[in-house]
């Protein structure tokens, strides 16, 4: 048995558009944007079901690396999305993974650009969802249940 | 004031939702009546019912350019009420799961609670005189992003400008400009759908629908548009942005949407020419969907996912600011041409 990466949902969710992901830590208002490559590495993670070992040997494979070089170029980010806590490792195997796509003409270092504004905002003008708990401070009404 | 003569029901509702519309009708008793406006937002009749005219200043303003003849069936249903006009207060909430959705917003004040339905919602505040101008130039928001997200339509953090054939989703981070985008277009043929916030559909004919002909500016924003400067509805609010109602003055620079043919994300660049240059989607999206979602309640996944779909469907620009803002209405029908289908 592995470690499997998994995406750490549901707090973290994501969506790739024109082959860059945004993902968004809805705990923490802090979102990133990727560049094609760490795009491509975010995309095999959340389809579930790969190792970073899998996945360094795919990328080592779509660009003619030899694996060495690629895992030196590949761990800081594997490191970098658990110390954001993007993702989580849980036990399994990797499953069959077909060609990596190649998402760039050369293998550079992938990019995770993190933003912070958004907590500004949540600072200014929260917003939640309430029940019992967390309902607002009120005066009593003459429509309450008598004591 | 006291609650006058309304009385308490004989048992409590069970549901939150019933406990806030018997507030709320014993509010409008206090009050001595409801005040009834109707608005049509993205083809949906919404009829909004306040007790007594205190809330009607707070809710109704931004959403003049919208207001629709009385009489037609409620798609939509809006019951508001305050404590401090009325003297009726906030009931507790039922203590069972009852499919209700209530939402606080702490800093303002403002509790809106949603039916099952989410067609309907009961809308409190202690007191209107204390709800802050930016909730008055964009009011409803839990409701509509709730209410329309069933319809599925989505409520995006986002300006529109465009022709009724057709116009451009503007997308920023706070401070990105989408603001002084939009009203750089006032008095230009180029219709204005929202300045802040809009409702988008997607699909084959993606479209804009208007939500509020309000704007909001940076103080340093109205100098760039000294002509407004007399419209600030709020100059004495401390800590908070101008906020200018577009209706009646600009009314004929309202339009209540188009269909969208692209989107832009403008950046200030502050001298040299306008011009917009392609760009892909995703710094739209990372523009667009985390300030969408952490502005509205409970549905983060599925928003990123519709706004994500949207983005898909259209083409997308940076626009850069140059130094006149006069120059910005022409840039953008430059854009348009280029997207016309």
């Amino acid at each position: 048995m592995d470690s499997v990466l998994a995406v750490r949902s549901p707090q973290v969710i994501s969506e790739i558009l024109d082959g860059e992901a945004v993902i968004i830590d809805l705990e923490t208002g802090t979102y990133y944007s990727l560049d094609p490559i760490a795009s491509s590495i975010w995309d095999a993670i959340a389809a579930g079901g790969s190792t970073a070992t899998g996945i360094v040997e795919g990328i080592a494979a779509a660009y003619g690396k030899g694996v060495p070089e690629v895992e030196a170029a590949l761990t800081p980010f594997f490191s970098r999305l658990a110390a954001e806590r993007l993702v989580v490792t849980v036990s399994g195997s990797q499953a069959a993974l077909g060609p990596f796509p190649k998402a760039s003409a050369n293998l550079t270092e992938p990019t995770l650009s993190r933003f912070d504004d958004i907590q500004d905002l949540l600072l200014l003008d929260p917003i939640h969802e309430v029940e019992e708990a967390g309902w607002p401070a009120r005066k009593p009404d003459p429509g309450d249940e008598p004591a | 004031m006291t609650d006058g003569g309304a009385t308490p029901p004989a048992s409590l509702p069970e549901t939150t939702f019933d406990r806030m519309t018997d507030a709320f009708r014993r509010a409008a008793r206090a009050a001595g009546g409801e005040e009834e406006r109707a608005f049509v937002i993205g083809g949906q009749q919404l009829v909004l019912r306040t007790a007594g005219p205190a809330m009607l200043p707070v809710l109704a303003p931004a959403l003049a350019h919208l207001v629709a003849a009385p009489g037609e069936p409620a798609g939509l249903e809006v019951f508001a009420w305050d404590s401090a006009s009325t003297g009726v207060e906030l009931p507790a909430p039922a203590s069972t799961e009852d499919g209700d959705r209530h939402v606080w917003q702490p800093g303002v004040g403002i509790l809106t609670v949603l039916d099952d339905s989410r067609r309907r919602a009961v809308v409190w505040v202690a007191s209107a005189a204390d709800v802050p101008s930016n909730e008055v130039a964009a009011p409803l928001r839990s409701f509509l992003h709730l209410a329309f997200y069933e319809l599925g339509a989505q409520f995006v953090h986002a300006a529109a400008v465009g022709r009724a054939d057709g116009g451009l989703l503007v997308v920023g981070r706070s401070g990105a400009g989408k603001s002084t985008t939009a009203l750089a277009c006032l008095g230009s043929p180029l219709g204005v759908a929202g300045d802040d916030y809009v409702l988008a559909t997607d699909g084959p004919e993606p479209r804009v629908h208007s939500l509020y002909s309000s704007a909001k500016l940076e103080p340093h924003q109205l100098r760039r548009f000294p002509h407004l400067s007399g419209a600030v509805v709020n100059p004495d609010a401390a800590g908070e942005k101008p906020m200018i109602l577009l209706c009646p003055r600009w009314a004929g620079s309202v339009s209540a949407g188009f269909p969208l043919r692209g989107a832009v994300t403008p950046r200030v660049v502050g001298r040299g020419p306008t011009r917009a240059r392609r760009v892909g989607g995703a710094a739209l999206l990372a523009a667009l969907a985390p300030s969408t979602i952490f502005q509205l309640p409970g549905t983060g996944r599925h928003t990123l996912a519709r706004i994500g779909s949207l983005l898909r469907h259209l083409p997308c620009w940076e626009l850069e600011l140059g130094e006149n803002v006069s120059d910005i209405p022409l840039a953008l029908e430059r854009v348009l041409e280029e997207a016309r289908p």
